[in-house]
């Protein structure tokens, strides 16, 4: 048999029944990958690849934008931003049908783009105006479903973890040009569910009352300045060459320690070790698996099971729109089940060459398979985004599934638009010069 | 049994701390690269090389230290409907083949490597790259430790086998 | 390496893409190999750092995992610190000087046997052209690198020539070259030509000035034990591959080489400028004395080196009057 249908099969079969059995993602990925290379390679050689490959996938400077995002957004989390945020948010959405849905959304928007969390987003927004809504007489599913719909925004609205993951994966693509071009399908998909709510609540009568006076609103403005200027200094010092990309996510930690340590005064200093550390065992949760995930990649090319499967792919049609809706469905399919970080590790290397043969341009796959995945994140059975939704909403995944279903529709028109339209995606990077 | 758990609780003391200690000096190292190089238009020539060793460093031992909470990311929506005995067996299944992995992947390869690689040194700090590679092993002699602990415990019922949470993101 | 069905699977392991010259010198070895010994071996190239980048490369073909990489002469210095002179500013005074000590493999020979206490062997060489400075602003003299930061490679040799013509190094990897020029993280970096149209600097980087402080070989290396457990027949096999993917590879260098400074110029407006090179050479000169100092195991092939500048540029000097 071909090499890389026996290492395939192995790496499948095996890989299959280790995560179904709840085996740690990460270890099942190393196990399989080991087992598939160890008919072919010496005892020796397997394990060197292993350790080495573990190593080296983890010791790259671009992914430690990683830590720091994770620690500048539990900086944030503690330091009372969100708050801030939705005050503004209320302020943009007024007195629209369903504005307090609508300013979900937007402070989904918001927060996500800094936090780099569609969980994050998720639990500081929906824990905030869930209550509020309920005191308004919106049904907690109509609010639940609006919050976890738009969480994962913050995933392509940069900064944005699994953009940098991508660019490694995909061997170097630019990182500011994916983080620009993130921008437009964020929206997009914030928009396209603002639309959805706007028709809901007018159907349920959901009308705001609050109204801002002049004074307020200014108050509301200025509070939220700080946190605005962080997007302001992080994205503009990139794009200005004050600092490269991965140098923004330290700016990121200092700016938000700085702000909360002595302008809000909302962290004392006894408390950073403990939030340093929270950051770093998220670190290592993620770190290990892309380590890990590189002994996969590796043994894939070793055996050359990337290149069989786009054969086989290229090999059933040659229209560029079916394969692609194939893969779309794929990457569906896959989101459902796995989070956004492994399935980007895993399945890069393996549909990257096939639209590549097709003529699409890196960065607009990158942002069409992460705004999959992103879909993922909200999806049962396994949606994190989901799950932290429903916690904070106090709901039931059963009944807000039904209000998701529209969304689904929603979001999922706007995918097939970044997937066929090439300009969505990489209009804003052709702007800055990057494409 | 006492042993086991001050063992478990000293481990995680340290293993935090160390990290905590590395998070921080990879903020000082990271700040200090970009004001030296904009401000004082002298490039760190080994700043980039110590911070993406300090952070393998910290990502690893964070990494072992996760696998003492059993916090990893997995897919539990079929594992987690297994109950009693069979449930345990599971997880103690589960542990082993953790345990095989770090010994065979991170302590065999890991000390190969480092053999290998001790008359390379890194091209600015100029340590010796088998020096780097120690991590490694560390982290699956640390990992070793933990599954061991954590099977004792299972099988002791100090740990319920479904103690593990559902990681976010 | 594999055994599959009958045949012996030989991976070769490069960073380069698919239509640089060294890929295409391998395609030459893969042929000639699979046309005499077809029956036996099947040779794989695996391009783009896809079985990892150079250094983790040889530790693989150093266990087996890979059978042949093809690494930069800065990766080998840890295993044998004579490959240290090619970082050497101005090793060679022509190109000539350059090619006629990489093609004198009797000599090279004993240089390449330097490694195989580490377990693997040098098999030939690679042209990897001659190295100059680039930046957004003109370098017409050494005074106009003075302040600049210039992206090097992560080798301390690198950075203290970089240093000695007084711009500031900014060590990063290549792959963040291309927006840190964009954005202005530094000035420029330096390479060969090919740099600006294959990683498309030329489209940040305008202006390209031949002061050619270095030719900076690529080494195609193999597993010891690999070529050790050849017959004689399919030994000789390998080596004459070896050599004309060196042949193919060089031709290939030149004509993409003259193709990239067309499409630099006239496609993205680079400016090539001819620059005086003794100005710069005079800068980095006290560095030869530095480096002969510090490394005893370079002496040797410094002095063989210099025969041959000499005698090259005495065949160059009667060539011309
Ligand atoms: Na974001
Ligand atoms: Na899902």
């Amino acid at each position: 048999m071909d090499i890389a249908v026996l290492s395939g099969l192995i790496i499948l079969v095996m890989l299959v029944i280790m995560l179904v059995a709840g085996m740690p993602i990460a270890v099942a990925l190393g196990v399989s990958s080991i087992c598939a290379i160890l008919p072919i390679l010496n005892f020796e050689a397997t394990v060197v690849t292993g350790a080495q490959r573990i190593f080296s996938g983890i010791s790259v400077f671009s992914l430690l934008a990683i830590p720091f995002f994770i620690l500048a957004g539990n900086i944030m989390n503690k330091g009372g931003i969100a708050v801030r945020l939705i005050n503004l948010a209320k302020l943009v959405t007024g007195r629209a049908p369903g504005a307090l849905a609508q300013t979900n959304v937007v402070a989904n928007m918001l927060f996500g783009s800094i936090s780099g969390s569609g969980t994050a987003a998720a639990s500081a927004m929906g824990s905030i105006i869930g209550p509020i809504e309920k005191e308004e007489g919106y049904d907690p599913n109509f609010s639940a479903a609006a919050n976890i719909a738009t969480a994962p925004t913050g995933l392509l609205i940069p900064p944005s973890n699994v953009m940098i993951t991508f660019s490694l994966v995909s061997g170097g693509t630019s990182v500011a040009a994916l983080f620009m071009a993130g921008y437009v399908p964020g929206f997009l998909w914030g928009l396209a569910c603002m639309l959805v709510i706007y028709v809901l609540a007018k159907k349920k009568g959901y009308q705001s009352t609050s109204r801002f006076t002049g004074k307020e609103a200014l108050q509301v403005l200025l509070q939220a300045i700080p946190c605005l200027l962080l997007i302001v200094i992080v994205i503009g010092g990139i794009i200005f060459g004050i600092f490269t990309a991965t140098e923004g996510s330290v700016v990121a930690v200092v700016y938000s320690l700085i702000l909360s340590l002595f302008f809000y005064k909302s962290i004392k200093l006894k408390e950073l070790p403990q939030l340093f550390k929270e950051s770093a065992e998220m670190t290592g949760i993620i770190i290990f698996l892309i380590g890990v995930s590189s002994i996969m990649s590796w043994v894939m090319a070793f055996t050359g099971i990337p290149t069989a499967i786009s054969d086989g792919l290229l090999g059933l049609t040659n229209n560029k729109f079916i394969i692609l809706l194939i893969i779309n469905i794929l990457l569906l399919v896959v989101g459902t089940f796995m989070d956004m970080t492994p399935a980007c590790l895993i399945f890069t290397p393996i549909f990257l060459p096939v639209c590549a043969a097709l003529g699409m341009n890196t960065i607009h796959f990158g942002i069409m398979m992460i705004f999959n995945l992103c879909i993922g994140t909200i999806t049962p059975p396994v949606g994190t985004t989901l799950f932290v939704g429903v916690r904070v909403g106090n709901v039931k995944i059963e009944t807000v599934f039904k209000q998701l279903l529209i969304y689904f529709a929603a979001i999922f028109i706007v995918l097939l638009l970044v997937t066929y339209i090439p300009q969505i995606s990489l209009w804003l990077p052709g702007l800055m010069g990057y494409v | 049994m006492k042993a086991l758990n001050t063992l478990r609780k000293g481990m995680d003391r340290i293993l935090s701390s160390a990290c905590f200690v590395i998070f921080a000096f990879m903020v000082c190292i990271g700040t200090y690269q970009i004001v030296v190089r904009y401000f004082f238009n002298s490039p760190s020539t080994v700043s980039e090389e110590l911070l993406t060793y300090s952070f393998t460093w910290m990502a690893l031992l964070s990494s072992a230290y996760v696998f003492g909470k059993r916090d990893h990311m997995r897919m539990g929506f079929l594992a987690d409907k297994l109950t009693g005995q069979k449930r345990l067996a599971l997880e103690v299944a589960i542990e082993v083949l953790i345990l095989a992995f770090a010994v065979i992947v991170l302590i065999f390869g890991g000390i190969r490597i480092m053999d290998l690689t001790m008359t390379q040194v890194t091209a600015s700090l100029g340590i010796p790259m088998g020096t780097v590679y120690t991590v490694v092993p560390l982290s699956g002699v640390l990992i070793v430790v933990y599954t061991v602990i954590n099977i004792i415990d299972l099988c002791a019922g100090r740990i319920e086998p479904g103690d593990t949470e559902e990681t976010q993101e | 390496g594999t055994v599959s069905g009958r045949k012996r699977i030989v991976r070769i392991s490069h960073a380069q893409s698919e239509t640089h010259p060294e890929h295409l010198g391998l395609l030459a070895f893969k042929e000639y190999v699979e046309d005499n010994l077809g029956d036996r071996y099947e040779v794989q190239i695996f391009p783009n750092e896809i079985l990892g980048a150079a250094q983790r490369a040889i530790e693989l073909t150093q266990t087996g995992a890979i059978d042949f990489v093809v690494a930069g002469t800065a990766n080998l210095e840890t295993f044998a610190s004579v490959y240290e002179i090619f970082s050497m500013p101005y090793l060679f005074d022509s190109v000539e000087a350059y090619h006629e000590t990489m093609m004198d493999t009797d000599y090279m020979e004993q240089i390449y046997e330097s490694t195989d206490e580490a377990g693997f062997r040098v098999m030939t060489w690679y042209n990897a052209g001659t190295r100059s400075f680039y930046a957004k602003t003109p370098i017409e003299t050494p005074d106009d690198l003075k302040g600049k930061k210039i992206r090097v490679q992560q080798s301390p040799a690198s950075v203290a020539m970089t240093q000695a013509f007084g711009a500031a190094a900014s060590p990063m990897s290549f792959g963040e070259v291309y927006t840190a020029i964009q954005q202005g993280v530094i000035d420029g970096a330096e390479n060969n030509e090919l740099a600006l149209t294959n990683n498309k600097h030329g489209e940040v980087a305008k202006y390209y000035a031949y002061n050619n402080h270095q030719m900076v070989p690529d080494m195609l290396i193999a597993n010891l034990k690999f070529l050790e457990g050849l017959s004689d027949e399919e030994r000789k096999i390998f080596t004459d591959a070896a050599r004309i993917s060196t042949e193919v590879e060089m031709e290939n260098w030149d004509e993409q080489v003259a193709e990239a400074k067309r499409i630099a110029e006239e496609d993205m407006g680079v400016q090539f400028s001819e620059v005086d090179v003794e100005a710069f050479k005079e800068k980095v000169l006290p560095l030869h004395e530095q480096m002969l100092e510090e490394n005893p195991k370079i002496r040797d092939f410094y002095s063989h080196i210099q025969e041959v500048n000499k005698e090259s540029g005495q065949e160059k000097g009667e060539d011309e009057s």
